[in-house]
């Protein structure tokens, strides 16, 4: 329906209930994703689409139509994240409920959905703070020093905690193997 | 099962991995999501676009009101003469009514006397000196030698030979009359009265022809008068009306040199502002990063202006307005805990901190106090980040001056470029913090009650403003002295350093006038 970004943004910008669904269901799966390797359980992942969302359609008027509109989206819903981290640090407890939610994928005929589903189980294993650098470090880009800035740590603390993350994680999954 | 990845790729696995994987969240989740989705509410600025629109419109239904009441004036003139015509056309009928009943009388007693005459012809036949022919109407003598003279003519024949002279001399008229049937009806009445005059008191000598022609081009000269004196009538009230339309001289400031107008205007417009804060605050255990920040926001303008032509082209202008300017913005603070020598560096040795941050804009000081608990933990490169959204609303008392220099004229239509400047005087400010959002390090929380609370002050002389403008002027002239106009228009702050070295301001902007003059 909408040809380009720009005429979906205005759209957005102008209370369009159609362009606003239309920009969700384009971008859903892909944020999704992101929030799961970030979230502690699935459904703490929904409430950071939910909340990266709602933020994302009350920061379009801001879009400068400069640069991927995606990335864009992408960095909204991040820092987001980050805000609702920085908000709850202490450590969520395991909840074992959330193994099911991935048991039936099990029949999946791709090999690699089925390896990344498993894999973002495992990271919602670790501890937040782990998780939480593990994703900056290696998906997001950040060098440790960008890291410490954004969640208020010390560089070496970053660097301690994405080896420990990325030890455990490395640990979970040769062990789901055998 | 092997793992497929070596130990040191671990990383490029997982990266590979979750790159490019995506999930569908639950149904729900849109559900969730549209239910907090902000619904746009007319923001200040539509409503000021309105608010320009419904101004804008008035002045032109003012304008055409004007139009229609002064043409009104012209049509209401113009059929009172046309009623005043009417009744004098009819006076002068009734009067030709008249003349006609009394030419009818005269030719009644003409034919008595003719038939006397007659009577004395019958006696005179058997007189062998004198024999009269018709020849249009007079008496031509047919032998010189048989030429009566006046005293050899009998009583009879002297009263005979004085009416043919005088016949013969109306019967000239008439005839000049018939040469004549579209004489204006002035003439026709002057023609009876010669008649009257000449021919009454001595009437009874006529030719029959003549006699029964005369009624008859008398009421047909006076029927085609009449009718032509409508036509004349109709045309002169016509071009009463459509006068001041074809030739009225539509732009005043060409046709003199030394013009003076009134001009009432209207300017809605956006506004664009950049503003960078620079310094440091004086107080609080804090340090401070300068930020730039941005705002928008709409200007609307009324006012009314005086303009003074001094030569053929070129104008001057100057007047009084109201100014509104509504902006919104963001601040963003990015403030700094002093060292305080506290463990591993930290700053603080306390287990709260109370940010205290003044911001001093253009139009006024917007404090800021938000206080943090566990901060015993931040460190040196620790800060804290707070965004502020607000509403600056600055009323000013506006005086614009500048010059006009008029292009091209063609018909009604002109145009004209504008230049000048407009010093505004503030006298109202209000500022409204829309919302408050505090970040810091996870492990700094911000204590609920103080959360989001904020002080706005606004105290103190602000300065003077001087905005730069140009602009185009397209003018239709309504009537001789009225017109209407519209002119796009770019506007400019000037760049301004507040005394104690916070902020330089830069704004710039484009809008509309809408603007009804009348020249005095």
């Amino acid at each position: 329906v909408f040809a380009t970004e720009s005429e979906l943004v205005k759209a957005c910008i102008a209370g369009r209930a159609d362009a606003q669904k239309e920009l969700y269901d384009r971008y859903k799966a892909k944020m999704f994703a992101m929030c799961l390797r970030y979230a502690g359980t699935r459904v703490q992942a929904q409430d950071m689409l939910q909340d990266g969302f709602v933020q994302v359609y009350h920061d379009l008027h801001q879009f400068r139509h400069e640069g991927s509109f995606e990335g864009w989206v992408r960095r909204v819903i991040l820092h987001t994240i980050y805000r609702e981290l920085r908000k709850q640090p202490h450590v969520l407890p395991y909840n074992q409920e959330e193994d099911a939610v991935y048991e039936h994928l099990e029949s999946d005929d791709e090999f690699r959905q089925r390896t990344a589903r498993e894999l973002i189980a495992m990271m919602q294993n670790l501890a937040p703070g782990f998780r939480t650098v593990l994703n900056m470090y290696i998906f997001e880009g950040y060098n440790h020093k960008e890291i410490a800035q954004i969640l208020g740590i010390s560089e070496g603390t970053s660097k301690s905690q994405y080896m420990r993350a990325k030890a455990s994680l490395r640990e979970l999954y040769e062990k789901k193997l055998q | 099962m092997e793992p497929n990845y070596t130990p040191d790729r671990f990383e490029e696995f997982l990266r590979k991995s979750l790159q490019d994987f995506e999930e569908n969240p639950p149904a729900e989740a849109w559900q969730n999501i549209h239910g907090r989705v902000p619904v746009p509410s007319p923001r200040i600025g539509d409503k000021r676009k309105v608010l320009a629109i419904a101004a804008s419109v008035c002045l032109l239904l003012s304008a055409f009101g004007a139009q229609f009441y002064y043409f009104n004036q012209k049509l209401a003139q113009a059929q009172m003469e046309l009623t005043a015509q009417k009744a004098e056309i009819e006076r002068i009928s009734a009067t030709l009514n008249q003349k006609n009943i009394e030419s009818a009388t005269i030719l009644a007693q003409f034919d008595a006397v003719q038939s006397e005459t007659s009577d004395v012809n019958a006696q005179s036949t058997a007189r062998p000196l004198v024999h009269h022919t018709k020849s249009e109407g007079t008496f031509t003598p047919k032998t010189k030698a048989a030429q009566p003279t006046a005293s050899s003519l009998s009583e009879p024949m002297r009263i005979l030979t004085a009416k043919s002279q005088n016949d013969t001399q109306n019967t000239q008229n008439q005839l000049i009359t018939k040469e004549k049937p579209f004489a204006n009806i002035a003439e026709t009445v002057q023609t009876d009265q010669q008649i009257k005059s000449q021919e009454a008191p001595q009437a009874p000598f006529r030719e029959e022809s003549i006699r029964d022609e005369k009624p008859q081009i008398s009421l047909q000269t006076n029927a085609l008068s009449l009718l032509e004196g409508y036509v004349t009538q109709l045309k002169l009230a016509s071009q009463a009306i459509q006068a001041p339309r074809l030739t009225a001289p539509y732009i005043p400031v060409q046709k003199s040199r030394s013009t003076l107008a009134i001009r009432a205007y209207t300017i809605a417009g956006r506004t664009e502002q950049e503003v960078l804060l620079r310094g440091n605050p004086q107080n609080g255990p804090k340090d401070f990063v300068k930020q730039d920040y941005n705002q928008s926001g709409t200007v609307l303008q009324t006012g009314i202006q005086v303009e003074k032509q001094i030569t053929r082209r070129v104008v001057l202008f100057g007047g009084l307005a109201a100014t509104q300017v509504t902006q919104q913005g963001q601040h963003s603070i990015k403030l700094k805990p002093k060292h305080g020598g506290g463990g591993h560096g930290g700053p603080n040795q306390h287990d709260s901190l109370t940010f205290d941050y003044t911001i001093q804009t253009s139009t006024g000081v917007v404090d800021v106090e938000l206080r943090a608990v566990d901060t015993t933990s931040m460190m040196h490169n620790d800060d804290v980040d707070i965004m502020l959204k607000t509403i600056e609303k600055s009323r000013y008392t506006s005086v614009p001056v500048g010059v006009k220099l008029l292009l091209l004229q063609k018909g009604r239509l002109s145009l004209a470029l504008g230049a000048g400047v407009t010093l505004n005087l503030p006298t109202k400010r209000d500022i409204q913090i829309e919302n408050v959002d505090f970040m810091a390090p996870f492990y700094v929380k911000p204590d609920p009650r103080d959360r989001n609370r904020a002080k706005v002050r606004t105290q103190g002389p602000d300065p003077m403003d001087l905005w730069w403008n140009g602009s185009a002027h397209i003018a239709y002239a309504l009537s001789p002295r009225m017109k209407i106009d519209v002119a796009p228009t770019i506007f400019r702050k000037a760049n301004r350093s507040l005394e104690n070295g916070w902020a330089d301001h830069s704004l710039s902007g484009t809008s509309v006038q809408f603007g009804l003059s009348y020249r005095l």
